[in-house]
């Protein structure tokens, strides 16, 4: 038990372990750190071009500050460090080298800022001579005299020169600005009014000029040139290699992930399933024996209930079996038959008890018949007497007659049996009519049974009766002598009852019997 | 009995699927209840440009929006005197911000020296810092001097243990930055600070942004003047200076005249070693300049007629008219700006 307990917990652990590792593996990818490093090269590039722009537009006096080209190198600096957080995705060997990637953009960058700030000096004493020149010659011809027109036409043809100068990019005019520049130079000492110190600041800011645009222009040139795009470029297309490396990977594991998912969903089903089929065959099983149990005892209550329809009359059965009980039914007209076969004691001396039982049984087996056959209800058998009662548990009208009819055929079958089996046993049967409580008493081997004054009289009719006939009673005889023939016997001495008049049935009345049936 | 024996173990068994399933819920809602990053917060600095001003001198933009938290520490910092070995000095010690930034004097250890400090009022618009440009910012500048600076002697472990006894300071600290007090984020926050000092509204900013009558004819002949000597070459952008290099002697040699070189004068080339870099030096601002003598990278001119003239004979080997110098000053004295609404 505590084996599988533990393999459960094993598995499941282990389980747990795949699926973290996979989403962790899944969710690899910092989108954002993505974004903000891939914005970070944009940028760069950017303000690559924009710093080049720059750069120009100031060479050129269209930009006459250089805030924004210190604004965009302490930018450029800044990036070049946020850079320096290198995606964490990315593999060990792209951060190797991306980051010798960025060294080289580092170290290109250091060399623009140089060249930027070598250029925004350099810049500032050419753009400091060229602002000054025109200022400087128009004092200095301001104190030419007449004889110094030859030096005025030199300085101001020196100026259009220098100016022009400063605009192309060529150094074309540099040799000619160097003739002129000679020709004031010796110059200097002629005039009376100019001094050779004015001419001198002349000549020194011209050759600031001479010195400095060129090397302005080579710095651009530099600048412009300094391969920043390449760079740029390298590095991203370095990054994006590694990028989309790592974008495969997640995807590989994300499709590991469903898969192992559906795995995963897959066997809980499965086993959820098991254990509801296991579940349901064991109900079934069970089912399956309730069932047959059921149907067992349904059969063994069938059994009782045919032992008891056997022993009980059925609606008495039936009453019993919803009420448990004593039973006791009061019946105003019943007729009570008591059938006792005469000779018989002594005809069993002869025969073996088991073969006297087994002839007893056949003759009050077709008595049996008899009564079912007239709608009698046999009570019980006493010894060699029989007892047979009409008009209950049902109440008929014609209960009388099905006595009469029973105690003939009783005695028409004895005569059966005279022939076939050689025997001599007669009926001696008594009838009596009245009402009697008929029903059932006690809890062990009950049976329905009739008690009153009437069927003791009725036994008294079998017992003072005469073997071969049928006694009956004159409530009987009433009920019966228009539809059967009787002997009238007289008076007799019934013991406990006194004088009763008696009747002897002997036989049915033929013309009232055709003519109703008739 | 045989129906109890089959369905108690599996039972037993069916608590997995609650477990696989709650390790399900509980790895996938993980992902989006992780703590966000306490990273700190970006400075915004929203600078309002003006419309394009066609001049070589920029106005202050009048919107400064830094990280007001950190300011208001970095203010506190600023004025901390646990930031000197002998808990008597502060930054304002030297900078002293109702006197333009600057002090003549300074007490140290008894004796009363004479210092040339720069002032930190704009010091955010330089993009470099010290006359040879050896610091990059702000708080760069903050973390060299706290190691550096005689006056302060001391040292960041010394610092940062001494805040620490402070209760207010841990709990300010740790408030904005998670990591709590260290050398960056004290740099940082006096750094924010000090990008609130800003001058705008002079009168020549005004003057730029179309108030004509801001500036007298004398003071615009002035700034005429300033230009066409060339000066605006280099003192140019939003601080007059502060954002390039230049050599200090371009037609002349300062120091040959000045007869004994220092270290100090050698600028640029004592960080570069290149001797392209000798004699450079950062361009200064010129911003608040009528308020913050002596001027020069030695502090060798005490007026503002002395440093013209030595700039023009310099920079442009001449010496000027004492009326154009005079014009000039007129000119540069109008860059003076204001302070939380009032003039430095």
């Amino acid at each position: 038990m505590i084996y599988t307990a533990l393999k459960s917990i094993l598995l499941a652990l282990v389980t747990v372990v795949i699926f973290g590792f996979l989403l962790v593996r899944v969710q690899g990818i910092d989108y954002k750190q993505h974004n903000d490093f891939t914005s970070y090269l944009r940028r760069v590039k950017e303000l690559n071009a924009t710093l080049n722009q720059d750069v120009i537009k100031s060479r050129y006096g269209l930009l006459t500050y250089y805030d924004p080209l210190a604004n965009e190198l302490s930018e450029l600096n800044k990036l070049q460090n946020r850079l320096g957080r290198i995606p964490t995705f990315v593999e060990p060997r792209g951060q190797i080298e991306i980051k010798q990637s960025l060294q080289a953009q580092g170290k290109l960058l250091q060399e623009k800022e140089k060249l930027v700030e070598r250029f925004k000096s350099q810049n500032a004493t050419l753009r400091n001579s060229l602002y000054y020149f025109p200022q400087l010659i128009l004092e200095t011809t301001q104190k030419a005299t007449k004889n110094d027109w030859n030096l005025e036409i030199y300085l101001e043809n020196l100026l259009r020169d220098i100016l022009i100068y400063n605009l192309t990019a060529s150094e074309d005019l540099a040799p000619k600005i160097q003739v002129r520049m000679n020709s004031i130079f010796a110059y200097r000492s002629q005039s009376s009014n100019i001094k050779p110190d004015d001419i001198n600041r002349i000549i020194l800011h011209g050759k600031t000029i001479l010195s400095n645009k060129p090397q302005v222009d080579n710095l651009i040139q530099t600048i412009v040139s300094l391969p920043t795009f390449q760079r740029n470029e390298e590095l991203y297309k370095i990054y994006n290699l590694y990028y989309e490396t790592a974008l495969k990977t997640t995807n590989a594991y994300r499709s590991f992930l469903g898969i192992f998912s559906l795995f995963l969903i897959a066997s809980i089903s499965a086993y959820i399933i098991d254990k509801l089929k296991k579940s349901a065959q064991v109900v079934s099983l069970a089912k399956e024996k309730v069932q047959k149990a059921l149907e067992e005892t349904q059969v063994a209550q069938e059994k009782v209930e045919v032992l008891l329809l056997n022993i009980l009359p059925e609606p008495i059965a039936q009453r019993l079996k919803q009420n448990p009980g004593l039973i006791a039914d009061n019946f105003s007209d019943v007729t009570v038959l008591f059938a006792d076969l005469v000779g018989f004691t002594e005809f069993s001396a002869d025969m073996s008890p088991v073969d006297l039982v087994e002839l007893l049984n056949n003759i009050f087996s077709v008595f049996d018949k008899l009564a079912e056959k007239h709608g009698l209800e046999k009570i019980k058998t006493i010894g060699d007497a029989y007892m047979v009662v009409g008009g209950i548990p049902v109440p008929v009208t014609h209960h009388a007659e099905a006595i009469a009819e029973m105690a003939l055929d009783i005695q028409g079958e004895i005569t059966k049996f005279h022939l076939r089996d050689s025997v001599t046993i007669n009926a001696r049967i008594g009838i009596n009519s009245g009402s009697a409580v008929a029903g059932v008493i006690g809890t062990k081997k009950f049976i329905y049974d009739i008690w009153g004054d009437t069927v003791n009289i009725a036994s008294r009719m079998e017992s003072q009766g005469i073997s071969g006939k049928i006694q009956v009673t004159t409530a009987t005889y009433a009920l019966l002598k228009d539809k059967y023939l009787f002997e009238e016997r007289g008076t007799i001495k019934v013991k406990g009852k006194g004088d009763m008049n008696t009747y002897f049935l002997t036989g049915r009345r033929m013309t009232k019997n055709l003519s109703l049936e008739l | 009995m045989r129906q109890v024996q089959i369905t108690k173990p599996s039972i037993k068994n069916l608590y997995i699927i609650p477990i696989v399933l709650l390790t399900f819920l509980v790895v996938l809602l993980w992902h989006y209840f992780q703590i966000p990053d306490k990273s700190q917060p970006e400075i915004v600095e929203e600078v309002v440009t003006n419309s394009f001003i066609q001049e070589p001198i920029q106005p202050i933009p009048l919107i400064n929006k830094v990280d007001t938290k950190k300011a208001k520490l970095g203010e506190k910092l600023f004025n901390e005197k646990r930031l000197s070995h002998n808990n008597k000095v502060s930054c304002a010690t030297c900078h002293n911000l109702d006197a333009a930034g600057i002090v003549d004097t300074v007490e140290i250890n008894g004796t009363i020296k004479h210092v040339n400090v720069t002032t930190v009022f704009n010091a955010k618009f330089n993009f470099r810092l010290f006359w040879d440009g050896h610091s990059s910012g702000l708080a760069d500048q903050v973390d060299k001097l706290v190691q550096t600076l005689p006056a302060l002697n001391t040292s960041w472990r010394e610092v940062i243990a001494k805040l620490n006894q402070v209760p207010e300071y841990p709990r300010d600290f740790d408030e904005i930055y998670p990591d709590g007090i260290t050398a960056n984020n004290v740099s940082e926050a006096i750094a924010a600070f000090e990008e609130t000092l800003i001058t705008p509204n002079s009168r020549f900013d005004k003057f730029l942004r179309g108030d004509k009558n801001a500036i007298s004819t004398e003071e615009k002949a002035g700034y005429d003047l300033f230009k066409s000597y060339g000066c605006v070459s280099c003192h140019q952008g939003v601080n007059v200076g502060g954002n390039m290099f230049q050599r200090f002697g371009v037609m002349g040699s300062y120091s040959f005249d000045k007869g004994t070189v220092t270290k100090k004068d050698l600028g640029r080339f004592n960080l570069s070693k290149d001797h392209q870099d000798l004699y450079f030096f950062k361009v200064p601002s010129l911003r608040n300049v009528a308020v913050t003598p002596p001027y020069l990278h030695d502090g060798s001119a005490p007026t503002l007629e002395k440093a013209v003239g030595v700039m023009a004979k310099y920079q442009l080997g001449r010496e000027i008219p004492s009326y154009d110098v005079a014009l000039v000053v007129k000119f540069l004295k109008t860059l003076t700006g204001e302070y939380q609404g009032k003039p430095l």
